[in-house]
């Protein structure tokens, strides 16, 4: 019996709708057979996205080779449903359906971080020589509100070498914003993802260190977002910091947000977020007006912040970020006492 | 949607996803029992099983280690309850 894949034209649908890595910035280092198994497609189809004007370079021996970014980008919308960047975002935003309640009550992870070393982001390592990189990655904020370690000390450091296990209590918080200052910087943001002037889409780690230039091309991530929303805010006389960390769930994701300081408590700001539950969209995630709502101050019982006060990157391979693919390696589970 | 019906969508859309044939799927034994799954396959096969069945299934029973006879079970109680996508 043979799977099923994506009609042969089914990936081309996603050129167009989102901006192609810049040339400067491109790293063209992967090969046509790992996009097969990003983005469940055929040999063919990847060859015809290059055909059809998706940047690549050609190596003698290796074919045609492509951004990983770029490769995200056609999983995330071409619409088939079953790449992984559609399967993360259908599963990471379900919780956003169900209850209120849900969203802040305490909550007991394991969480275990074991950053992939090799290319494929379907969970399937394929051979290569990734024991020789040095794997660093972020240690979670045990100081941030609502996050409790159930579990053996973790090294006091911001960052250890290859990955650790950890069981976790993160509990919610209902609350929202009124500093009309906020408010705002706030609706400038979402504003601009809801008006399609800023195209939601992954965005390099290179181009995430500069999220301006990302922004005025017209183009952000949780990343980008969350830096550019803690920029405003600082800028308008409010202490604010960029979060970044993990969402728990079925898949292991890396994502980030920005924490305002307000009455002496510091409240979650998740644009993107705001944005997704707001919109929807085909890929399998629902409206939820009272999700989007809860994302202006709310703090969530899935999210764990790692220590960072400006997104900075969750995995290091060789002391560079590391690749989008790595969080295949981050799993999470219901904690044993939930 | 019989009980049957339900137990046949959810061993066809595992084994495709696996790449095994039906025979090879044991519905008596938990998902990750099925020869060639893994998190990414089972995860498309149960987005498959959803679509065709009309229902969505809570990450928190994903998470249990259920067998294929009890998610089929589950999935066949939840089009009961009428639970829509």
């Amino acid at each position: 019996m043979t799977v099923d894949t994506a009609a042969s034209d089914a990936l081309l649908g996603a050129l167009g709708r989102f901006t192609t890595v810049p040339g400067d910035i491109g790293r063209y280092d992967t090969d046509a057979e790992t996009a097969t198994r990003a983005l469940r497609a055929e040999l063919g189809q990847v060859h015809r996205l290059a055909d059809e004007g998706l940047p690549h370079r050609i190596d003698s021996e290796r074919g045609p080779l492509f951004d990983y970014d770029d490769l995200m980008n056609v999983g995330m919308f071409c619409g088939t449903g079953q790449t992984v960047p559609e399967l993360g975002l259908r599963f990471l935003m379900r919780f956003a359906a169900s209850s209120r309640s849900s969203w802040y009550a305490p909550r007991d992870w394991q969480i275990g971080v074991h950053p992939a070393r090799t290319a494929g982001g379907d969970g399937e390592d394929a051979k290569g020589g990734g024991d020789q990189i040095e794997v660093t990655v972020r240690l979670p904020d045990l100081s941030a509100p609502g996050v409790e370690l159930l579990s053996e000390p973790l090294p006091d450091t911001g960052l250890k070498t290859s990955g650790y296990q950890a069981e976790v209590r993160l509990t919610g918080a209902d609350q929202t914003v009124r500093d009309p200052r906020i408010h705002e910087v706030w609706e400038e943001v979402v504003d601009a993802f809801a008006s399609r002037r800023v195209n939601y889409q992954t965005v390099p780690e290179t181009l995430r260190a500069d999220h301006n230039r990302a922004w005025e091309m017209g183009i952000a991530d949780c990343v980008v977002a969350a830096r550019l929303l803690a920029e405003r805010l600082r800028a308008a006389g409010l202490e604010a910091r960029a979060r970044r960390g993990y969402l728990l769930g079925l898949f292991g994701s890396d994502h980030a947000w920005c924490e305002v300081v307000e009455d002496g408590v510091h409240k979650s700001l998740d644009p993107v977020f705001a944005f997704v539950a707001t919109v929807g969209d085909e890929r399998g995630v629902a409206e939820s007006p009272e999700f989007a709502r809860a994302c202006y101050g709310g703090r969530f019982n899935r999210l764990l912040p790692c220590r960072t006060e400006t997104a900075d990157p969750l995995v290091y391979f060789d002391g560079e970020p590391a690749p989008y693919w790595a969080m295949v390696g981050v799993s999470a589970r219901p904690g044993r006492s939930s | 949607m019989s009980a049957t019906k339900t137990l046949d969508i959810v061993v066809r859309a595992l084994a495709e996803q696996a790449g095994v044939s039906a025979a090879d799927v044991d519905t008596a034994k938990p998902l990750s029992a099925i020869p060639g799954i893994e998190s990414v396959k089972a995860l498309r096969a149960i987005t498959d099983i959803e679509d065709e069945c009309g229902v969505v299934i809570p990450d928190d029973f994903l998470f249990e280690t259920a067998t294929v006879n009890e998610l089929a079970e589950f999935v066949a109680s939840l089009e009961r309850e009428g639970t829509s996508v």
